[in-house]
């Protein structure tokens, strides 16, 4: 379970490591490469995005990743086949993460199903509102656990809206913008996460511009998980991707594990 | 059930950080809507600035040749800015003052909703940025040159298909980034609650008039209302006064692009449920939920959604919704600029190519178009064609 593995970090004073990949891009092989070599170096949970036309809460790179894989001619059914394969060797957690049309298409009961078949553990609905209790209660009903967003714009009234459909996870964001944004304000973020923690026992994960060091070191001790998304998106698109993301990623996980 | 649904309809899909910017105008909404104070202040710009109320033409010309019910329009076209658009700007636009707003976004298709956008910004005082799509700027030159003009910015968008849904896109982003100082006035009955239902209460003030006109003019309601149908906004102000009118027969018209063969942007006619932009209704997607490439000859009409309320009448079969192809549009635009001196939009020409089809129905009857738009904007890439 994703919230028992988030629990056992908090135990330990543990942050853990939360990479953010497109599906199939920059193509398949290196996304099942990239997808291995994440699980390899300790990813506690992945988050896999699963490309839609019109990704409203994605920055450009992140945009052009989803058009990229749609391109490529990316398909649900061969998809799940390829994460069944992964699953096959590897225990690491994934979630899928995107669009409410996405997982409504032909149903979402249908999606769910076949999304727990493959292996994947839980969903995170980028705009699927806390309002949708049904859709989340489906979704838990086929053994899939859910990712709670919550924005520095929620007042606690939604929040704990959100709280009561029993999210496994939340995933704070760091800022009013699109994914890759440069726009953190680090004070705000750690005051905003304390405030946070103060309402609910839910394990927090924390992802939105997150791209350096100096941001794990200011985000780590107020928060159970660092996303990086956009930052490792990009090292995927160089003519070296996966050397790239691991030169890119090991100052980083440094800092993760630095007491 | 939950709020902001019109049967299965509707909802507030939308990324969390809008949540409380939704909720916010939601409750001033609510709040202002019976206002007599802000009734009064939009009263006056409609009367005073826009040039309300439209007049409601017998197009006597046009009956004859069509042989059938009387012919009437809606004149919309006549409203300042020259489309029902601005029904809902001007609207919108005082909300945000009353927000405390002082920046303005919308997107735009066929420019018309970004010119309405950047009128009543100008005239209030308002910062104002339009997105649109690369696509159509190029084919509404003369509405990017507008905007411009009246002092607000054109922001082009490249990626997707570089149209009306992409501007919607980089509109929604613009707004999540900025939410707390920004208003989005979205241009049609479309997007998360409460949009649908502001924008409908907006533009519902040609719906109220041309219930009295009608009464004045033939002394009894329409038998047919008809209006096309892109997001729905200028139907959807058409219509809703009727509803409740059973036996007022409601038309809307989307548009089929070149041919039955084509994807066109007929999203009830053609299209699935789904979520798109905020709202679950009916849009033109594949087997996986991607959205598809539409085509239409009219830049405002060209949209792989529609407005849920539409899509709710649609399901209850209160509304009809009929599809009507780039070339008969086009074959209505000269038509009624020869017979009755009146150039039309494009989307507009789509609703009067219906008339075609109702040639049977009785001498008796009264049939009104919404005459959303008046046709300058299409005359650079009329001329091209
Ligand atoms: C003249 C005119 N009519 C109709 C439309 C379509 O919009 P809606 O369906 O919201 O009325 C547009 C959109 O730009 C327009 O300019």
């Amino acid at each position: 379970m994703i919230s028992e593995r988030f629990k056992e970090l908090r135990k330990h004073n543990l942050t853990g490591f939360v990479p953010y990949l497109v599906a199939n891009y920059p193509n398949k092989d290196i996304f099942d490469e990239a997808l291995a070599a994440l699980s390899n170096m300790g990813a506690d949970l992945i988050e896999i995005g699963i490309p839609f036309t019109d990704p409203i809460a994605e920055g450009k790179t992140i945009e052009s990743a989803h058009h990229a894989s749609l391109k490529n001619g990316f398909n649900l059914t061969n998809f799940l086949n390829q994460i069944k394969n992964f699953k096959n060797r590897f225990d690491t957690h994934i979630v899928a993460m995107g669009y409410a049309n996405s997982f409504l298409n032909p149903s979402i009961e249908e999606v769910s199903q076949k999304s727990r078949e493959a292996g994947f553990d839980g969903f995170l609905i980028v705009d699927m509102p806390y309002e949708e209790t049904d859709t989340f209660k489906l979704i838990k009903g086929r053994d899939l656990e859910f990712i709670q967003l919550v924005a520095p714009t929620s007042t606690q009234e939604n929040i704990e809206r959100g709280l009561s459909n029993n999210p496994s996870l939340i995933y704070y964001i760091t800022q009013r913008g699109v994914t890759g944004a440069n726009n953190l304000d680090l004070t705000e973020v750690q005051n905003n996460l304390k405030d946070l923690q103060k309402i609910t026992n839910v394990p927090i994960i924390t992802g939105f511009g997150i791209k350096s060091s100096e941001h794990i070191k200011a985000f780590k001790d107020y928060t159970d998980g660092i996303v990086i998304g956009s930052a490792l998106i990009e090292c995927l698109a160089n003519s070296n991707p996966i050397k790239s993301m691991k030169d890119f990623l090991a100052p980083i996980l440094e800092e993760l594990k630095n007491e | 059930m939950n709020k902001g649904y019109y049967g299965k309809f509707g909802g507030i899909f939308i990324p969390e950080t809008l949540s409380f910017a939704l909720r916010e105008l939601d409750t001033l909404y609510q709040d202002i809507k019976n206002d007599t104070t802000f009734n009064n202040e939009l009263q006056d710009i409609y009367i005073h600035y826009v040039g309300r109320p439209s007049p409601l033409y017998f197009a006597e010309k046009y009956t004859e040749n069509i042989g059938g019910p009387k012919i009437w329009f809606k004149r919309e076209d006549l409203n300042h800015t020259g489309a029902h658009k601005i029904n809902n700007t001007v609207g919108q636009a005082l909300l945000a003052k009353k927000l405390g707003k002082k920046r303005i976004i919308a997107e735009t298709g066929a420019g018309q909703h970004g010119v309405a956008t950047a009128t009543i910004c100008a005239k209030l005082g308002l910062e104002c940025v339009i997105y649109m799509g690369e696509t159509d700027i190029q084919r509404q030159e003369l509405n990017v040159f507008k905007i411009n003009t009246l002092g607000a910015k054109v922001v082009p968008v490249s990626s997707g298909t570089a149209t009306l849904k992409d501007a919607l896109n980089e509109s929604i982003r613009d707004w999540v980034t900025n939410v707390e100082n920004t208003h989005y006035i979205i241009g049609s009955v479309t997007g998360p609650h409460p949009y649908p239902e502001i924008v409908r209460d907006f533009n519902s003030i040609s719906g109220k008039e041309l219930k009295d006109q009608s009464i004045e003019r033939f002394e009894k309601l329409p038998d047919m209302v008809i209006a096309c149908v892109g997001g729905g906004s200028n139907a959807m102000g058409v219509f809703a006064p009727f509803v409740d009118d059973l036996n007022v027969e409601l038309v809307g018209i989307e548009a089929g692009g070149v041919s039955d063969s084509d994807i066109g942007s007929a999203s009830i006619n053609d299209g699935s449920i789904g979520v798109l932009h905020g709202a679950k209704t009916m849009i033109l997607q594949n087997n996986s939920g991607e959205i598809l490439e539409t085509s239409s000859i009219s830049a405002g009409l060209d949209y792989p959604g529609v407005g849920p309320e539409h899509a709710y009448l649609a399901d209850i079969d209160r509304a009809k919704y009929k599809k009507v192809f780039d070339s008969q549009a086009l074959d209505a635009f000269y038509k009624v600029s020869r017979l009755e001196g009146i150039i039309p939009a494009l989307e507009t020409a789509h609703a009067i190519a219906y008339l075609e089809e109702l040639s049977d129905i009785n001498k008796d009857k009264n049939v009104v178009v919404n005459m959303s738009g008046r046709g300058d904007k299409d005359l650079y890439s009329v001329m091209s064609l």
